[in-house]
């Protein structure tokens, strides 16, 4: 009898677990929908930076917010300070962990500034994650991670904008979240995420992931190529270029000047 | 932005006609004056939102197309002095070696930094107001015309000069002097010019003149045949081992600086030797006086990319 109200249970827990997964299942699909566009950024010979949307249906009630992050990689900096009385480069220090790209707007201007959840994204996010290694003291350390992001947000790879989100109702009843971000001509070819996170009465209810590709394309391409895989005939070809046009704007000008 | 050009190594966008007005700026006065403009062009560039190994790399490049015009202005002007200038060169080459030598020895030490800054100030100041009043003091005594003679004693820099061995003619110069003097002089160029990260013609053009006794004019030339020959070395070395050559950038520049230089080379002919080098003294005071600020007061970021000064 034990054995038969076991495989009973058993039976009723699997088709439980399956429903339950049937049911989630189209959940997941809607929720996998954070529409980025453009998909795919193309750096060609008249980029200079370009703006991409991102937009998502929510559940009524939620809010959100959007995070752009490159990868993290290693970067040597050099720190300045004053010697003698004058301000110059003091030392080096490498950080770490550091996204090459940051950027994060937010429907609510909390969300990004006052909330619990600020360490979860913004600068506060990444007060965890960024590292300086080098002769430094704590306090230095902190002082480090406000100069870096000063220096990332002078060239717009890093950016907080809380508020730049805007919530508007869908027709079923849910909200659609839409905003636009600027992608910096200074970007590096790479593929950048773009993540979703959709927060209720201060509790991340869901997230969601999409992929920002960068590529550089065209003229652009051919040259980068040439100069990181063939130095030396890179390097000639240049000097040969300059030596050349040197030469025919002299050689110009001495006809020009003959003809006066 | 209309005329945004994007620039692979740089890995920026900028604007072409922004570039072109530089390269046209810096070009004539390096046609002017003699000058590769580096010490002028680098931090314009950094100005622009160029990463500055970037900067200098590619100012480099740049630089090769407006001294080749530059000196083929000159020569066809009858003022470049080949012999003179293939000395200096050898100096130089010897010079820069050390300088880069000495950098990374001073970076092991870790005040490589206070070195170049207190360096290039110092050079600054000093080639600056020593040009300036010079030039200002014979410009005040033009009236009799006639330079002043030469001091009846030989100065103790003169009997040195006499001193050395192997006298020989520089004919397009008018002068007649040991080759070890433009050897030893265009090494120790070279090592300030490795040291402050620059092509050194705003230090080789007084040496020239004050050092050498050549006349102004066939200092322009010369200088910028010098000049053209320690870029091309620079720009293939930087190209090899950083990769941050932009030969865009470095295109759009020399477009701009040979132009320019065209220009400064004819002007430099109408314009009278004093009037030269007050105007160059100028300048040089002005960047001078620019660093002094910065270094001074604190600076707007108190990090940056390592690679530039």
């Amino acid at each position: 009898m034990k054995s038969c109200e076991g495989a009973r249970k058993a039976i009723v827990l699997f088709f439980g677990c399956l429903g339950a997964l049937t049911i989630s299942a189209p959940a997941r699909g809607a929720s996998a929908a954070l529409s980025v566009a453009p998909e795919r950024v193309e750096i060609g010979t008249f980029y200079r930076g370009c703006r991409v949307a991102v937009s998502a249906v929510i559940p009524a009630g939620g809010e959100a917010v959007v995070e752009v992050v490159g990868r993290a990689n290693a970067q040597n900096l050099l720190r300045k300070g004053r010697r003698g009385g004058l301000w110059m480069n003091v030392g080096e220090t490498e950080v770490t962990g550091a996204p090459s790209l940051y950027l994060a707007m937010s429907t609510s201007p909390e969300l990004l500034s006052g909330s619990a959840l600020n360490s979860v994204w913004g600068y506060g996010a990444l007060a965890h994650e960024v590292r300086f290694t080098g002769k430094l003291s704590d306090q230095e350390h902190a002082g480090l991670l406000k100069e870096f992001i000063k220096l990332k947000e002078s060239e717009k790879l890093f950016g907080v904008f809380p508020g730049a989100l805007t919530l508007s109702p869908a027709t079923d009843g849910s909200c659609v979240v839409e905003g636009a971000f600027a992608l910096p001509s200074t970007v590096k070819p790479d593929t950048y995420k773009v993540s979703l996170c959709v927060v209720r009465d201060g509790t991340i209810v869901d997230r969601r992931d999409a992929e920002l590709i960068v590529a550089m394309v065209g003229f652009p391409a051919v040259l980068s190529n040439l100069a990181w895989n063939h130095g030396i005939i890179y390097g000639t070809v240049a000097v040969l270029i300059a030596i050349f046009t040197g030469f025919v704007m002299g050689y110009v000008f001495k006809k020009g000047a003959g003809g006066h | 932005m209309l005329w945004s050009l994007y620039l692979p190594i740089a890995g920026n966008a900028t604007n072409i006609l922004l570039l072109l007005g530089l390269g046209g700026v810096v070009g004539f006065l390096s046609g002017l004056f003699g000058v590769g403009g580096g010490f002028l062009m680098t931090p314009l560039l950094i100005m622009v939102g160029i990463p500055p190994t970037v900067a200098a790399a590619s100012d480099s490049n740049q630089i090769v197309a407006a001294s080749t015009s530059g000196t083929y202005a000159h020569y066809r002007m009858g003022n470049v002095d080949f012999k003179m200038g293939i000395f200096l060169l050898v100096g130089g080459v010897v010079g820069g070696t050390l300088g880069v030598q000495l950098i990374k020895i001073l970076r092991a030490l870790g005040n490589a930094d206070f070195v170049i800054m207190v360096t290039y100030v110092v050079m600054l100041g000093v080639i600056g107001s020593y040009m300036f009043m010079e030039s200002l003091q014979s410009l005040r005594h033009k009236a009799p015309r006639a330079r002043p003679a030469a001091p009846a004693r030989p100065s103790l820099y003169a009997r040195l000069v006499q001193a050395l061995p192997w006298r020989m003619k520089f004919a397009k110069s008018g002068v007649t002097l040991s080759p070890l003097l433009p050897i030893i002089l265009g090494l120790f160029v070279g090592i300030l010019a490795a040291i402050m990260g620059v092509g050194g013609g705003f230090i080789m053009v007084p040496v020239m003149v004050y050092l050498l006794r050549m006349p102004m004019h066939v200092v322009v030339g010369t200088s910028l045949f010098q000049i053209l020959f320690t870029c091309i070395n620079v720009t293939v070395l930087q190209a090899m081992t950083n990769r941050t050559v932009d030969m865009e950038l470095a295109i759009i520049l020399l477009l701009g600086s040979t132009l320019g230089a065209q220009f400064g080379a004819r002007l430099s002919r109408k314009l009278k030797a004093d009037q030269l080098k007050i105007l160059l003294a100028s300048i040089v005071l002005v960047v001078m006086i620019q660093m002094l600020v910065g270094l001074i007061f604190p600076p707007h970021l108190m990090l940056a990319y390592k690679g530039a000064h």
